[in-house]
């Protein structure tokens, strides 16, 4: 069991009844005990009605713990006995078993196996090992079962295996008494090494006759399983674990006692015995839920733990990654303002003479730019006839008017079309126009203009 | 919770969880990440320009010595004279009949005191092209604010400039006497 448990829920799935006890497993206390009576309706085969059928028992009984150990009477499981070496480790002694189980099974009904390893016998090199199986549907049907009553199941097991490691002495067979219903267990050093369910048709406790039948059943069974029975007396413990009519046990042991020496236990809980034997997991508990025949393979979902583990890392991962990356930011902006700080003041003097001679540069310049803007102007010109300037103004931002006299219209307008087209004025308008000397066809006018050389002509 | 209604709540619990997610850390984060960045490239722009001053150190204590020897680094007294002084040599040597020179107004600015100076005078084309060269070409800070041309006829070779000049100083002298006036020939 990987999660250790505090409370078990033990039930014991009989042909017709359910003992359900509640185990806590300290001090392993019997906290609550009760059965089931499976009415005619009721069965395994009918999961939907005998999971409601105990969710409303388990709540009228209050029982309170949600794990749940199933533990299966022998109807529904299938025991064989198999050898192998007694120095096999783990890991290849399951090997053997899966090649063991798919040589004798292969194409067979769809089974669940585990195997419970026997002591070996000092110097043999075998080891008896014995195989359980039930069958997939039986294991569907329990977990169904179990949902619908709000169980959640941690183990299915045999009811027998449970009883026989909690009975003592450990060596000698079980005899298991339910009702009509008998079950037989031989037993090494507290391990079942056979189980076998007596039919009920051929063995009746209830039956006077039915003595004789079964000592015939019981002295076969052991004999298949091994056990010498002839000859000195052979122990025997009978198992009461229902209430199990008191002139049947005794008319049993009286049977058998001809060739046994029969013990009577008291009545046993197969519940409390399943729920215990969980609890007290040593390793080799035998759980076809988990069982260790079982091919593993990956999980196609990752349990709850590992997805939290991986956000866990990627969410770290980001926090590492945001928390560098603010550290480096942090040393790069200090680093520069570390740098800036030990110029700065240099910096800002330099800074303060550069905008100083930057501002008096209008001042110092040798370009003669109103000279030029003159050469500009007197290049617009026209070569054929006369033109003179009476005024020439120009400012400092090379914004200027020119009023000026030509010998006529033609030629006036041959200066304003050349200064339009000068690459070097802009803004070219005429302002004012005049007949100065209407006899001698002199004309004044005045031009306005800015000069903008393009660069590159500019002295 | 069916199981329909459990993936619903997964859903819109995620949703809230982004939500919340996104307010309270991712955006602040983001507006921490651009703030530090801003204030890096600010300071990367600042430590480039500041740098590139010291580099430059020589060369801009270079040219400012220069401009002060011109004059700029004079006290205003010493520029007028010198301003003076300059354009009558040059009226001289270009035989241009320099008939008043006013030193005008003293504005401050925001570097420099600024002075003006008003010239007039009259000389041939030749000469008055050849002042307004000496002008353009002094040694001393002066700037042509505005310059104006006047011809008598078209036959005479006599021109009238006028000129209005400024110059500067880098000697704060607290005295603000707009208008005051100097005057000279």
């Amino acid at each position: 069991m990987s999660k250790r448990l505090r409370h078990l829920l033990g039930i014991a799935v009989a042909d017709d009844v359910l003992h359900i006890a509640e185990v806590r497993a300290e001090g392993a206390k019997v906290v609550r005990q009760s059965t089931l009576s499976l009415a005619a309706e009721l069965s395994l085969d009918k999961p939907e009605l005998l999971g409601k059928a105990l969710a409303e028992h388990l709540k009228a009984q209050r029982y309170t713990a949600r794990e749940v150990a199933f533990g299966l009477s022998a109807r529904w499981l299938f025991a064989r006995h198999r050898t192998v070496p007694a120095a096999a480790e783990e890991s290849a002694r399951v090997g053997m078993l899966r090649l063991a189980i798919e040589r004798d099974h292969a194409g067979g009904m769809p089974l669940v196996f585990d195997y419970l390893a026997l002591p070996a016998a000092n110097g043999s090199a075998t080891a008896d090992v014995l195989l359980l199986a039930t069958r997939q549907d039986v294991l569907a049907k329990l977990n169904q079962v179990a949902a619908i009553a709000r169980l959640k199941p941690v183990a299915v097991t045999s009811a027998a295996l449970a009883i026989g490691a909690a009975v003592k002495p450990a060596d000698v067979p079980l005899l298991m008494l339910h009702d009509g219903n008998v079950e037989l267990a031989t037993r090494r050093s507290g391990r079942t090494a056979s189980l076998t369910r007596l039919a009920s048709g051929t063995v009746r406790l209830d039956d006077p006759a039915g003595g004789a039948t079964l000592l015939g059943a019981v002295t076969r069974s052991l004999a298949g399983a091994g056990e010498a029975v002839n000859g000195t007396p052979h122990g025997l413990v009978v198992v009461p674990t229902s209430e199990t009519d008191p002139a049947a046990t005794a008319r049993c042991s009286a049977a058998l006692g001809d060739r046994f020496t029969v013990t009577v236990q008291p009545l046993t809980d197969p519940a409390v015995a399943v729920a215990e034997y969980v609890l007290h997991d040593s390793g080799d508990v035998v759980n076809l839920l988990q069982s260790r025949l079982r091919v593993q393979t990956r999980r196609k979902l990752p349990s709850a733990y590992r997805i939290g583990a991986i956000a866990g890392g990627v969410v770290l991962l980001l926090v590492l990654l945001v928390a560098g990356r603010a550290y480096q930011q942090s040393s790069r902006l200090q680093s520069l303002q570390e740098r800036h700080a030990t110029i700065a003041k240099d910096a800002a003097t330099l800074r303060e003479i550069k905008d100083k001679t930057t501002a008096a540069a209008p001042w110092m310049t040798k370009r003669p730019e109103h000279l030029q803007a003159m050469q500009a102007l007197t290049q617009c010109f026209p070569v054929q006839g006369r033109i003179w300037v009476m005024n020439l103004r120009i400012d400092q931002d090379m914004t200027g008017s020119m009023k000026c006299r030509a010998d006529g219209k033609e030629t006036m307008l041959t200066c304003l079309r050349a200064m339009e087209k000068s690459p070097d004025l802009t803004n070219v308008q005429m302002r004012d126009f005049n007949e100065a000397d209407r006899a001698a066809g002199v004309v004044g006018f005045e031009i306005v203009f800015k000069y903008a050389p393009k660069a590159g002509r500019a002295g | 919770m069916s199981k329909r209604e459990r993936i619903l709540a997964i859903i819109i619990g995620g949703l809230v969880a982004l939500f919340l997610l996104d307010m309270f850390l991712v955006q602040p984060t983001r507006a921490y990440f651009d703030d530090v960045s801003t204030r890096i490239e600010r300071a990367d722009e600042q430590l480039t320009a500041a740098q590139l001053l010291v580099d430059n150190r020589a060369l801009i204590a270079e040219r400012w010595d220069a401009y002060e020897k011109a004059g700029v680094g004079d006290s205003e007294s010493a520029l007028r004279i010198k301003v003076q002084q300059g354009l009558t040599t040059a009226a001289r040597q270009t035989r241009f009949n320099l008939a008043t020179l006013n030193s005008g107004r003293t504005s401050p600015g925001e570097s420099f005191n600024e002075v003006q100076f008003i010239a007039s005078g009259n000389g041939s084309i030749a000469a008055v092209v050849n002042f307004l060269t000496q002008v353009h070409s002094s040694e001393f800070p002066l700037r042509i604010e505005s310059l104006e041309i006047t011809s008598r006829s078209e036959k005479d070779d006599n021109l009238t400039l006028r000129l209005t000049l400024s110059t500067i100083n880098d000697r704060p002298t607290g005295d603000t006497s707009a208008g005051r006036a100097g005057g000279t020939r």
